[in-house]
């Protein structure tokens, strides 16, 4: 919202405070202020007459001014098609600086082969936005109309010595959207005085027009006549007060209801009384019609929700949010009536949002306008209008009955953790304003009208403490009972699994919740998914059921920027079988180890995958045998029916790992990407075994090793727990160091290479003792397996 | 004769130039048919007089070349490791095996940290569904349906009832239900979050926020300063200054916005803290009566704060972060920069 230095001043004592350091003042008291500029920018400008105006002799556009200053008089080169002889201009002489001029320092300069002295200035070189301007100000220089004193200072005499305030509010000061409800504060903060202003008008309630509230969302209505106007230019100082407030200026009518408006913070709306075809007023909901037509010139829908204006049958207003094109006012307006109104701000801000037309007013009356004041737009549009109104009638509601708020000094101490005069906290209430009345030690304020939005003590102590600064807020600890609260499984889960994979080399990614059916399609198991109804996009539209799509779509985002070697994860919600749960996804690509001088590359693959997932797993106390894995159906969706497997724990799959499904890896033009998801809120929920000591064997093993022929169909999880139970004793440990498919083998074989530990713990085993245990592992493999030794 | 000897062998344990040559002369001197054990043996026919003497002079010889064998063996043992180790020189400057790096992502480091920071002070952690419902997150929070602060947060519905939380706040309302009527609460809820923003430069339509919330029968604003100055000096350095500024949030009051002092330019004014030489880092204040009569405390005998910090905020001041965007990319090349601990 923008504030105009200058209007603030009218309202309240500013004590030669400078526009910037009022700004920090507000800022300071919970009134952000985004930005302090001049209203007008440039140094040394005067008010000079053109005396005498002809064509350029080499130009077809620029007209050479002979202009009086007072102190000299210059020859400029102009290039408006508006400048002529018997104006009053602005003035840049030769040394001044204009900002946003094209030519940041004015210089005698030839033109054409004409000397030219200086600048005739337009809105925009002195820095007024175009988006106030009328098209004639946009494409020429600035006329001024009156009479002026030549040689005078341009920004002063005209107006344009202001500042704006560029404030943003919290919703709690919508008060504020009100210039003298803004005085009140500064007036408390600087601990100056309001200036006296009239608020109030003479209210007969004689009028020609009746009233009608028929919905309880109008909560009052006024109406006040004002007859035999004159429509003209507002004046200089109007003007330049509505391009600080960031209003247009357009005609007299408009702009000091505009003013009206900003000053006391109640809309109000103006209908040319001539064009209205019935005296009778009604404010009703209920009505829909869908080629309402309005002063935008825009059709709109009204719908039965929408509280309406309507004059005779004819709705002549969308309450709070635009009036019709049939009933406005124009340059040709003599007579007027002028709605001052509240509306529930909850019906204005509904409509408002539904038609996308925040205005000054509608983004006013989405706010709680302050009720109290009805009359005072009134008083100011009398002011500015120069005459008393014609007639009025109001239809109202109960009087202002100030809400009286307690707090007591011990309350406002212990609230703030600091000592505080209760003095201080008095005067501070009553400098804003506030009605206070002390007993003993305890206040209880009545608040102003405008501030809605203190109700409870609190409310008074955030009054007290912001207007007394936060400086000398000491520091303390809070004192409490020790409460002890250790991480739970799952918060213990997700730490260790972070920590575990990332020290495993993986990166851990985070990606977004929100996702879009095609991708997420890829990977779900069933396809329903949670949906938003007001997505941002359609990129953006379902909160996902896994984390694969992302982990896909990550992957090949870092492919695009070349870069092969991926080593992924991440820890996430998901929302599926109707609850939230946590998921861990890996994925890799390219090499899991690269080769160098020194040793062979290491690329990713199923088993590269398996040792993450297990290593990880034991590391969490989970190991193979509680642990499982299964193959997949030859018709899984989204993974290598051949190169995966589920991972299953007590008979239940808690996550899936292997090659992307082919088909996949094709549309993504990916190859080789290996992924795995697991449930981690399953997980969670399992405990795993513990560190404890079992004590060590000083009697050393014995390694013997085997190259077996297996039959093609015999897996290698059925070997290692053959050879382990034919003697689960003194068998400690089994590792597969080769395997070799070839043509000499025997058809339908393969040849398994495994070194078998051997060992008792207690005493050294004799040589019989090992040939046992070898033989009883052939005898097995070979009775159970149909396996032989390698000849 | 035995001086002779003597010297002879002393001459050859002298010469012997590697561990092999040192053998021999051992041999030859000290072996089955070495010199000084033919001598022992020659001894026989001697008188018993003529053997005390000459059998003193042999031993005290056999110990003499015994004492200097040894010694040339442990100077040509200490000479052969030397010389091997010469030999066995490597290219220290060849590179080593090329372990995948992994790491953490900056955001996770920078929870880690915040929450180690608030586990110190004895602060529970408490974890909270992303999927929530309109009472939890607004109405027990303060913010009826239709109050201007809905405007705020611009909200992501999945029904008229359930969205995707804005803020980590409706945790607060769990956390101080489970707790009422009179319990003392001390905790923090770290969680990804949502609002209905267009992402850009500094804003992401999912973030991630860290919830503080504190209830006893004196938790006072000053207890809020205190805590999270200690905060700001973790985070950003021991020297770091906080400050107070007023602010509006429905759930709180008086609530402040807090900033720090800028740590890249120390509060002198730099293009960061856009030349104030603070930065803004979180919203806090003392707990709306309302929200704690909603969640079943006596307001007029429990107080106490409550902050929201975003994440990515405070991870875009630490490590210079200009685009939040960044973090929800993952571009290795970004997310390798953050492979050190801290």
């Amino acid at each position: 919202m923008n504030v105009s230095y200058k209007l603030l001043n009218k309202y309240v004592e500013l004590n030669n405070i400078d526009p910037y350091e009022l700004g920090d003042i507000l800022t300071n008291a919970g009134l952000e202020v985004e930005s302090v500029r001049p209203l007008a920018q440039g140094s040394d400008l005067v008010i000079g007459y053109v005396e005498e105006s002809y064509p350029h002799p080499n130009s077809d556009h620029l007209t050479v001014c002979i202009t009086n200053v007072k102190s000299e008089t210059l020859q400029i080169c102009c290039g408006a098609p508006n400048v002529g002889q018997g104006q009053y201009v602005i003035v840049a002489k030769p040394g001044c600086k204009l900002d946003y001029a094209k030519v940041p320092v004015i210089k005698k300069v030839m033109l054409g082969g004409v000397e030219s002295n200086g600048m005739i200035c337009s809105l925009t070189e002195i820095g007024i936005p175009t988006k106030y301007q009328t098209k004639e100000q946009m494409d020429g220089i600035e006329v001024l109309e009156g009479d002026f004193q030549i040689g005078d200072e341009a920004l002063t005499t005209l107006g344009y010595d202001d500042y704006i305030l560029d404030l943003s509010l919290t919703p709690n000061r919508s008060d504020i959207y009100s210039i003298y409800a803004l005085a009140i504060e500064v007036a408390g903060l600087l601990n100056t005085k309001l200036k006296d202003v009239n608020m109030s008008v003479v209210n007969d309630n004689k009028s020609k027009y009746k009233v009608n509230i028929e919905h309880k969302d109008c909560l009052s209505y006024g109406l006040f006549e004002f007859n035999d106007l004159v429509s003209q230019d507002s004046s200089f100082k109007t003007k330049n007060i509505l391009f600080a407030l960031g209003f247009k200026p357009r005609f007299n009518i408009v702009d000091d209801g505009n003013l009206a408006m900003v000053i006391s913070g109640n809309p109000v709306h103006t209908f040319d009384a001539d064009k209205l075809k019935s005296d009778t007023f009604s404010i009703r909901k209920g009505i829909e019609k869908d080629d309402f037509i309005a002063l935008d010139d825009n059709k709109y829908h009204i719908m039965k929700d929408d509280l309406v204006i309507m004059n005779g049958d004819e709705i002549v207003a969308i309450a709070g949010v635009i009036g019709s094109k049939s009933s406005c006012i124009d340059e040709n307006t003599k007579n007027i009536v002028v709605e001052s109104a509240v509306f529930s701000h909850v019906s204005i801000r509904n409509t408002a949002r539904r038609l996308d037309l925040f205005s000054e007013a509608s983004t006013r009356y989405s706010k709680i306008v302050n009720k109290y004041t009805t009359e005072f737009p009134i008083a100011l549009l009398e002011e500015y209008l120069g005459k008393k109104h014609d007639g009025s009638i109001e239809v109202n509601y109960e009087n202002y009955q100030p809400l009286a708020v307690k707090v007591s000094h011990q309350k406002i101490e212990k609230v703030l953790g600091m000592k505080i005069a209760f003095e201080e906290c008095v005067d501070i209430l009553k400098r804003l304003s506030f009605k206070v009345e002390v007993l003993d030690n305890e206040l209880i304020a009545y608040p102003p009208s405008y501030r809605k939005d203190i109700e409870l003590d609190v409310d008074l102590i955030e009054e007290i403490i912001r207007v007394h600064g936060y400086n000398d807020l000491p520091s303390t600890l809070p004192l409490q009972e020790i409460i002890y609260n250790p991480l739970t499984d799952m918060q213990l889960l997700i730490k260790n699994t972070k920590n575990i994979l990332s020290n495993s080399g993986l990166n851990e990614i985070i990606t977004y919740q929100l996702s879009n059916k095609d991708k997420l399609d890829y990977f779900s198991t069933n396809k329903v998914y949670k949906e938003l109804i007001n997505p941002l996009n359609n990129e953006r539209m379902l909160y996902r059921d896994n984390l694969l799509a992302n982990m896909l779509e990550t992957i090949d985002f870092n492919k695009s920027y070349q870069i092969k070697d991926q080593c992924l994860f991440e820890i996430s919600n998901v929302f599926i079988d109707n609850e939230e749960k946590t998921y861990l996804s890996i994925g890799l690509m390219g090499n899991y180890i690269n080769g160098n001088w020194h040793n062979q590359v290491l690329t990713s693959d199923f088993y590269v995958l398996k040792s993450i997932i297990f290593d990880y797993l034991a590391k969490l106390g989970f190991y193979y045998g509680r642990l499982l894995i299964e193959e997949v159906e030859i018709d899984h969706s989204f993974i290598h029916p051949t190169k995966s497997a589920y991972i299953c724990m007590n008979k239940q799959r808690i996550g899936i790992f292997g090659a992307i499904h082919p088909r996949i890896a094709s549309d993504y033009k990916l190859k080789n990407v290996y992924v795995a998801q697991i449930d981690l809120s399953y997980l969670a929920k399992q405990k795993g075994r513990v560190n404890k000591y079992e004590g060590i064997s000083l009697i050393p093993n014995i390694y013997r090793d085997l190259s077996l022929v297996v039959p093609n169909d015999i897996k290698a999880n059925t070997i290692l727990k053959t050879v382990k139970q034919s003697n689960s004793k003194l068998i400690n440990e089994i590792n597969i160091f080769d395997i070799y498919h070839g043509n000499e083998l025997e058809e339908d074989t393969y040849s398994m290479a495994i070194s078998v530990e051997i060992g008792d713990g207690k005493k050294t085993l004799n040589e019989d003792e090992i040939n046992d245990v070898v033989n009883n592992i052939l005898k097995d493999l070979n009775k159970k397996l149909n396996i032989t030794l390698r000849g | 004769m035995l001086e002779n000897l003597k010297q002879e062998l002393t001459d050859q344990i002298n010469n012997a130039n590697s561990l092999d040559e040192l053998q021999q002369v051992k041999v030859k001197a000290l072996g089955k048919k070495g010199s000084i054990t033919l001598l022992t043996k020659n001894m026989k026919d001697k008188s018993i007089e003529e053997k005390k003497i000459l059998g003193q002079a042999v031993h005290s010889l056999k110990e003499y070349i015994e004492i200097i064998l040894k010694q040339k063996e442990l100077f040509l043992i200490d000479m052969k490791i030397k010389d091997d180790i010469k030999k066995d020189k490597i290219d220290i400057f060849l590179p080593g095996v090329e372990f995948h790096q992994g790491s953490l992502h900056p955001l996770t480091i920078t929870r880690n940290e915040i929450e180690e920071f608030f586990i110190s002070l004895g602060f529970e952690v408490a974890r909270g569904n992303e999927i929530e419902s309109d009472e939890y997150n607004f109405e027990k929070m303060n913010i009826p349906k239709d109050h201007p602060a809905r405007d705020m947060q611009d909200t992501f519905y999945f029904s008229e009832e359930e969205l995707l939380r804005t803020h980590t706040s409706p945790m607060q309302a769990r956390i101080m239900e489970r707790n009422a009527p009179d319990k003392p609460i001390r905790v923090i809820v770290p969680g990804k979050t949502f609002r209905r923003d267009e992402d850009d430069l500094t804003h992401s339509h999912q973030f991630m926020q860290v919830e503080g919330l504190v209830i006893d029968k004196n938790i006072s604003l000053a207890d809020l300063k205190g805590t999270l100055e200690l905060f700001a000096r973790k985070m950003f350095g021991p020297n770091t200054q906080i400050r107070f500024r007023p602010s509006y949030f429905p759930f709180t009051e008086p609530s402040v916005e807090v900033d720090v002092t800028c740590h890249i330019c120390k509060g002198k004014g730099c293009s960061v803290c856009k030349h104030t030489g603070w930065i803004e880092i979180l919203g806090a204040g003392q707990v709306h009566p309302n929200v704690i009569k909603n969640c079943g405390y006596d307001p007029e005998v429990y107080q106490g704060f409550a902050f929201g910090m975003g994440i990515e905020r405070i991870a875009m001041i630490k490590y210079g972060v200009d685009d939040v965007r960044l973090f929800y990319q993952n571009n290795l090349n970004f997310l390798k920069q953050f492979d050190k601990l801290k």
